[in-house]
């Protein structure tokens, strides 16, 4: 064999050799399999955070005094106990509802004398704290509560009452839930 | 002093038994005196109705250190009608009448709304939950947060008469919007 001709062949598989190395050695680094890519910044960002939604639950009660006490449905409630709650001697429960707080579409209830309970959520203050509307409308459009806007935490009520109904009266229990 | 203020005193017993004798003779006689006793008398029978239970016995006298003190007010004003005359004149007036001021008495037991709380005092409405009770728009600003949980940012009452204040039980208060209606709204 010719010497030369043997080096040279030599040397052309060392290049070819080399070439297969550095081919290889590219195509891992851009393999999805290589076990030292750093996770990507847009996949991190492309996962959506949760979304809370929350809603106004509302329980509507009947007082009256016809001396039937209070529903064991209610609940505790101290505060039917006091002035001028305590002027009805009974409460029934009427019914419990929860209503979305959504900002763009305000949600709806009827009550049992005829008009309309609308709640809207105004803002998301914090983790627990929201912002919402509530209003009562009649039927024939005569405004009766046309505006009431609270800044609630979670679980904490509040109460419209005194709407008259059935020889007694309406009482709302309204708070935030999630 | 007019002659319906008399019918009135009349109904409630507050004449003296000579006086008495003669209105009732007058009222035989007279279709409006009758008329005005038993307006008089319609109207009694229905808040005792309505209002079965007995309240607090501190809530009366609340009720009714503030309607002398609103009395007073009227009479330095020169205003001749007597305020337990005005919340009698009618039916609608008369229950409305009641159950605000009942509202307001209320709110000097439990604590009450202040813009800025000074101690026991700022718990008291004063003549807040009667000056918000009507007209537009009220910014009416619960007491702390942090013992109620929820702030009341904007009432409108609209057309009808209403009262806000705070029930308050075992450390935690409760705000309440309390409304009133006209007889003929009534569901």
């Amino acid at each position: 064999m010719d010497l030369m001709r043997w080096r040279r062949r030599a040397i052309g598989y060392g290049v070819s050799g080399c070439g297969w190395v550095i081919a290889l050695t590219l195509l891992s680094a851009s393999s999805p399999l290589s076990a030292a890519e750093p996770p990507r910044r847009a996949d991190k960002e492309k996962r959506a955070a949760p979304v809370s939604v929350f809603f106004a639950e509302i329980m509507v009660l009947h007082g009256t005094s016809l001396k039937k006490g209070i529903d064991p449905r209610i609940g505790s409630m101290p505060e039917l106990g006091k002035p001028p709650f305590s002027s009805y001697d009974s409460y029934e429960f009427l019914e419990r509802t929860r209503l979305l707080l959504d900002k763009q579409t305000p949600r709806t209830l009827k009550l049992p004398n005829g008009r309309t309970l609308e709640t809207r959520l105004i803002e998301v203050l914090g983790k627990d704290t929201l912002r919402f509307s509530a209003s009562i409308n009649q039927p024939n459009g005569k405004e009766f509560l046309p505006l009431l806007e609270v800044k609630a935490r979670l679980e904490q009520p509040f109460i419209v009452a005194g709407q008259s109904y059935k020889q007694g009266i309406l009482v709302l229990v309204i708070r935030a839930v999630r | 002093m007019t002659r319906d203020y008399r019918w009135m005193q009349l109904h409630d017993g507050e004449l003296d038994p000579a006086e008495e004798s003669v209105l009732r003779a007058r009222a035989l006689q007279d279709p409006r005196a009758r008329a005005e006793l038993d307006g008089f008398r319609r109207t009694s029978d229905l808040l005792r109705e309505v209002y079965a239970g007995q309240p607090d016995p501190a809530l009366t006298d609340l009720i009714l250190a503030r309607v002398r003190s609103s009395a007073e007010t009227r009479a330095r004003a020169g205003l001749a009608i007597r305020p337990a005359f005005w919340a009698r004149r009618t039916f609608g007036t008369a229950v409305a009448g009641v159950v605000v001021v009942a509202a307001a008495a209320a709110a000097f037991l439990v604590l009450g709304l202040g813009s800025q709380p000074t101690g026991s005092e700022s718990r008291q409405l004063g003549a807040t939950p009667l000056e918000s009770a009507t007209g537009p728009r009220v910014i009416a600003q619960s007491a702390s947060e942090q013992e109620t949980g929820v702030s009341i940012q904007t009432v409108d009452f609209g057309s009808t008469q209403g009262a806000i204040f705070l029930v308050s039980e075992g450390g935690l208060e409760t705000p309440v919007i309390w409304t009133l209606e006209d007889a003929k709204d009534k569901g």
